[in-house]
């Protein structure tokens, strides 16, 4: 008998992922336990990007299998190895359990802060009207900006955006947080806010895996690194010792030349 | 000067009452129709979107005037005993509803990819994304093509007196046949579709502000 402490929060076996001939996930493997932060990193191409959307079906892997919590996304793999899709509900189902940050924020621009963050909440969970505002009240709270519940999304800066686009992940109460490249599209002195979000989400103990290009970030927060190229896990391990003995000479490259852009 | 127009303004009122009934019903159901197909047509797979395409492309090539003849004497000749009036409405509802297909289906593909990525990030199933955030996107979008269709579509009912069904323009005829007075006749008439379309076009500007917002 497992307990569910015993099940990683994810799980990605053997996964296989291509782009016409273009091979970008090539047979990775990882676990994300309950609680940890995963920071992902690698040169641009490297498959990152892919592998953390792969995380909530927004992409389909091709082969090998994806488990939140032990449950299957996207596919179902029968004894045979053979692959049976599961149904859009099903997927609908699980997706509502990965909250996922966008680069480019992706708020819905028709609606107001407050009906972004409770829309999901109310439609999908079937969540009562009062609670999921009362929740959305809250995590503007969380995110400092009480004062904007409601404004429309344009009248936002990017930062404030990316942070109403947290709270809006996080009103589902998902069991694992994905964050795809998310202080990319800000301007520098936006970032911090937003990297502050998540650091306070990571102590609180939010299961999260996070692409990004923010090393000092990744340093700081995560409890896992993760280099990731050519659609595999070259080197992983404790961030701090990662970044400062890298081993392999694609990582100690990758890192010479990130350090090499801030001279 | 204009006494004749004026004596045979309530005779061209009534053919206005008919006009606005043939707008009212054809290019009603003719946008319900293309609403319909057009979202169909962007949101699901398989053989519907090309099957949906090719009524498009078939009714988009042949002018309305032609339609007007096709349905009056072809469904006869079919064994479809129809009325008249029947004929051309199934004609303009039909035209209509081509060319809102596209209106409507272009304005779903219009909504960003993102959009539809953030909605199923959250676990929303397809009706539901299609409700709150891929439809009420998409109307802002289509109305003012919606709005320019519409008018198109009211003009063309005056196609429908070829066949002899009467509205406006078979009454502005009659009047002229009997009074020779073509000028004034047809500056009436001018007029008052004029009247019809004009507030359709305000309408659609003000729709095209309140529904608006900033991306």
């Amino acid at each position: 008998m497992s307990t569910s402490a015993d099940i990683p929060m994810v799980r990605v076996k053997d996964v296989y992922k291509s782009f016409g001939d273009l091979r970008v996930l090539d047979g990775i493997s990882f676990d994300v336990t309950r609680g940890e932060v995963l920071a992902i990193i690698g040169p641009s191409g490297s498959g990152k990007s892919t592998m953390l959307r792969c995380l909530n079906f927004l992409e389909e892997h091709d082969a090998g299998e994806i488990l939140i919590e032990g449950e299957p996304l996207g596919y179902r793999v029968r004894a045979d190895g053979s692959r049976v899709r599961e149904p859009e509900a099903e997927i609908a189902r699980m997706r509502s359990n990965v909250g996922m940050v966008f680069q480019s924020f992706n708020l819905f621009p028709h609606r107001s802060v407050r009906e972004n963050i409770t829309m999901a909440p109310v439609s999908v969970k079937h969540v009562d009207k009062a609670e999921a505002n009362a929740r959305a009240e809250v995590l503007l709270e969380k995110v400092g900006l009480a004062d904007k519940i409601d404004e429309y999304p344009s009248r936002l800066s990017g930062g404030q955006q990316q942070r109403v686009a947290i709270a809006r992940a996080l009103a589902m109460e998902p069991k694992v947080m994905l964050f795809d490249e998310v202080t990319s599209a800000l301007d520098p002195e936006l970032v911090a806010e937003v990297l502050t979000v998540m650091q306070q989400l990571a102590e609180e103990g939010m299961t999260m895996v996070i692409v990004t290009h923010e090393m000092q970030f990744a340093h700081d927060v995560s409890d896992r690194l993760m280099f990731i190229d050519g659609g595999k896990v070259i080197e992983e391990g404790n961030p701090a010792k990662l970044l400062a003995k890298p081993k392999s000479p694609r990582l100690k490259e990758f890192l010479h030349r990130f350090r090499a852009s801030f001279n | 000067m204009f006494d004749i127009l004026i004596a045979n303004l309530p005779y061209l009122m009534k053919g206005t009452v008919q006009t606005l009934w043939l707008a009212v019903v054809g290019v009603g159901l003719g946008t319900l129709l293309g609403m319909g197909l057009g979202v169909t047509s962007a949101m699901i797979g398989g053989g519907v979107p090309a099957l949906i395409g090719t009524y498009v492309f078939i009714i988009r090539g042949i002018p309305v005037l032609v339609w007007m003849f096709l349905a009056y004497y072809m469904l006869p000749q079919l064994g479809l005993v129809v009325g008249d009036v029947t004929a051309v409405i199934g004609a303009l509802v039909l035209y209509t509803g081509a060319f809102v297909t596209e209106i409507a289906r272009g304005a779903v593909m219009a909504v960003p990819r993102h959009q539809t990525e953030a909605a199923k990030a959250l676990g929303m199933r397809k009706f539901t994304m299609l409700r709150l955030v891929i439809l009420p996107q998409a109307v802002t979008l289509s109305i003012p093509p919606l709005l320019n269709n519409s008018v198109m579509m009211i003009k063309a009912t005056s196609y429908v007196s070829v066949v002899g069904v009467w509205e406006l323009t078979y009454a502005a005829r009659e009047v002229v046949e009997r009074t020779l007075a073509a000028f004034q006749i047809f500056l009436g008439v001018m007029l008052i579709y004029f009247l019809i379309c004009y507030p359709l076009t305000l309408a659609a500007r003000y729709l095209e502000k309140r529904y608006s917002y900033e991306h």
